[in-house]
């Protein structure tokens, strides 16, 4: 009797085990996406900023209401900001060196993100033979706190690479770009900064770029693996399902470098695509990605430097769009900024 | 709570192998030998090294199965707590699992079974059958192996929201791998590694 009770307790917890181990979803994505305000009509023109030599350029809003461009540099986390009405760019500080989060941290890229609390994080890839996603935290005025999500990959080795931006959750999570070898997969760190799902929507050797049009919207750009047209898939349901890829009519001529996205307005959106001369146009849609504006040419840059700093583009509060992209002579970091029209308001960079 | 599990993982295991190897029995030596483990994980959280070896991503089972081998002088009964027959599927079991979800991201498969972990009925659909079939075969300290995996993963106990963390890693298939190895070099061996005693 005793043995029979022990073996139905034992069947029932496995029944247990069954619901405990069914979250309900392949793809569990968050609370919904934290889709920008509207930008506002650009007023004011921001000054130059020096040329940088760095990599990993992102963006990231300053709790002033500026922008700071954070990069890597010599292991540390390097920033310079501006708000609006400042006459200059702060001299570069040293936002994070390498002595807590360990030898090699940037390496792997990074993702800055502001929290509602104003407290900044920095995502960043752990190096090693257990490469494992882990975030760097500072709340105003207190010190960095590191904590981890979990290892990348299932197998040790491999080269997985973050890539700014991320696409920030409201509940406080957020999705990156983790290039993994040949393919980008998506990965969702929930708000307490636990690993908490991936996905593949782009075939080997495309990169993937994310533009969140509204809390459930959203795109996935695809930059082909050879020059080439770009191709899109959309979601509406926070990417539980997607649309077959298709090509993007408008960018036929793109080079295999992942495309900057930017959400304007509803179904106003500004795209930064580099063509196979390594030339960046701005494209801009006003209808959700039906029709495409003639596109502007802003720069020349190169294709192997646009390969290891991808254009890093950022909508500010004030209507100003920032992009850092590398120069074509020696890939350091060059600034711009333009409208939401692609005027570009300040081109001027002087050498560092 | 999420950071200290792992740590907690990773004293048993060391304080496990230690025991092994220096052949400590009683309880205080044991006792001193997690105790060491933990300070020696909490030591080790800032290093860049533990990331290197993985100590910090040390499964459940691995967990559960070094607690059990520094338990099992005070197991009440007189039968091990992991039977042989036990032992011996959970080893031949292992390496094959390992493959199945490594196989893809070494071979560039598309299927991803790494993603499957995240939470997916599939996969939860499969685990419920293997535990059905070793509760058929009365093998009930692998069913609560996996029911405590599944719990945990229910719970958050780990820093990373995947099943195939709790169930499952390198080190672990690797040691199961190793003794595979052992048992072709010498057929007459002990039927189990001691960590599985």
């Amino acid at each position: 009797m005793r043995n029979r009770i022990i073996h139905l307790g034992i069947g029932a917890l496995l029944v247990l085990g069954y619901f405990a181990g069914l979250p309900g979803f392949l793809w569990t994505p968050g609370s919904g996406l934290a889709t920008t305000p509207a930008l506002t009509r650009a007023t004011g023109a921001p000054p130059a900023m020096p040329a940088r030599v760095g990599q990993h350029a992102a963006w990231v809003a300053t709790a002033e209401g500026g922008v700071e461009l954070l990069w890597a540099q010599d292991d540390e986390l390097r920033g310079s900001a501006w708000a609006p009405g400042a006459s200059a760019w702060s001299e570069p500080r040293r936002v994070l060196g390498n002595e807590q989060p360990g030898a090699g941290w940037l390496a792997g890229g990074f993702v800055p993100q502001r929290l509602a609390d104003d407290s900044l994080v920095i995502h960043f890839i752990r190096p090693g033979p257990f490469p494992a996603l882990a975030s760097a935290r500072q709340r105003a005025g207190a010190d960095w706190q590191i904590s981890h999500a979990g290892q990348v990959q299932p197998l040790p080795g491999g080269n997985p690479v973050l890539r700014a931006p991320g696409l920030p959750l409201a509940d406080g999570g957020i999705w990156m770009i983790v290039d993994l070898d040949d393919r980008n997969a998506i990965y969702s760190v929930s708000a307490d900064g636990r690993l908490a799902g991936r996905q593949f929507v782009s075939a080997p050797g495309e990169q993937l770029t994310l533009l969140g049009e509204s809390e459930v919207e959203l795109l996935a750009l695809l930059a082909p693996a050879a020059a080439g047209a770009a191709r899109w898939r959309a979601s509406a349901d926070l990417g539980q399902r997607w649309t077959p890829a298709a090509p993007l009519q408008a960018l036929a001529d793109v080079a295999p470098v992942p495309l900057a996205a930017l959400r304007l307005d509803a179904r106003d959106w500004g795209l930064l695509r580099s063509d196979a001369s390594g030339r960046l146009f701005w494209h801009r849609s006003r209808d959700g990605g039906q029709q495409w504006q003639a596109p502007q040419e802003l720069a020349r840059s190169r294709i192997a430097c646009l390969q290891q700093q991808p254009p890093a583009l950022h909508g500010g509060r004030d209507g100003v769009l920032h992009l850092v992209y590398p120069q074509a002579e020696d890939c350091r970091l060059h600034y711009m900024a333009l409208r939401a029209d692609g005027g570009v308001l300040n081109q001027e960079s002087r050498d560092d | 709570m999420t950071e200290l599990v792992p740590v907690v993982i990773f004293a048993l295991v060391w304080a496990a192998l230690a025991a092994a190897l220096l052949r400590q029995r009683g309880a205080w030596p044991r006792a001193l030998l997690v105790a060491g483990g933990v300070l020696l994980g909490l030591s080790m959280q800032g290093w860049a090294g533990s990331v290197w070896l993985g100590l910090g991503g040390l499964s459940l089972t691995s967990g559960l199965l070094a607690l059990g081998f520094l338990l099992t002088p005070w197991w009440p009964r007189p039968e091990p707590w992991l039977p042989t027959q036990d032992r011996r599927w959970l080893i031949l079991a292992l390496p094959p699992l390992a493959a199945v979800l490594w196989f893809p991201p070494l071979s560039s498969v598309s299927g991803d079974l790494w993603a499957l972990g995240f939470g997916d009925f599939r996969l939860s659909t499969v685990l419920l059958c293997i535990g059905l079939g070793l509760w058929v075969l009365r093998a009930y300290a692998l069913c609560l192996l996996l029911v405590a995996a599944q719990c945990g993963f229910a719970v958050g106990l780990l820093p990373a929201g995947n099943l195939w963390h709790y169930l499952l890693d390198p080190w672990l298939g690797a040691a199961a791998l190793g003794w595979w190895g052992w048992r072709l070099y010498r057929p007459g061996g002990p039927a189990a590694p001691p960590l599985a005693s």
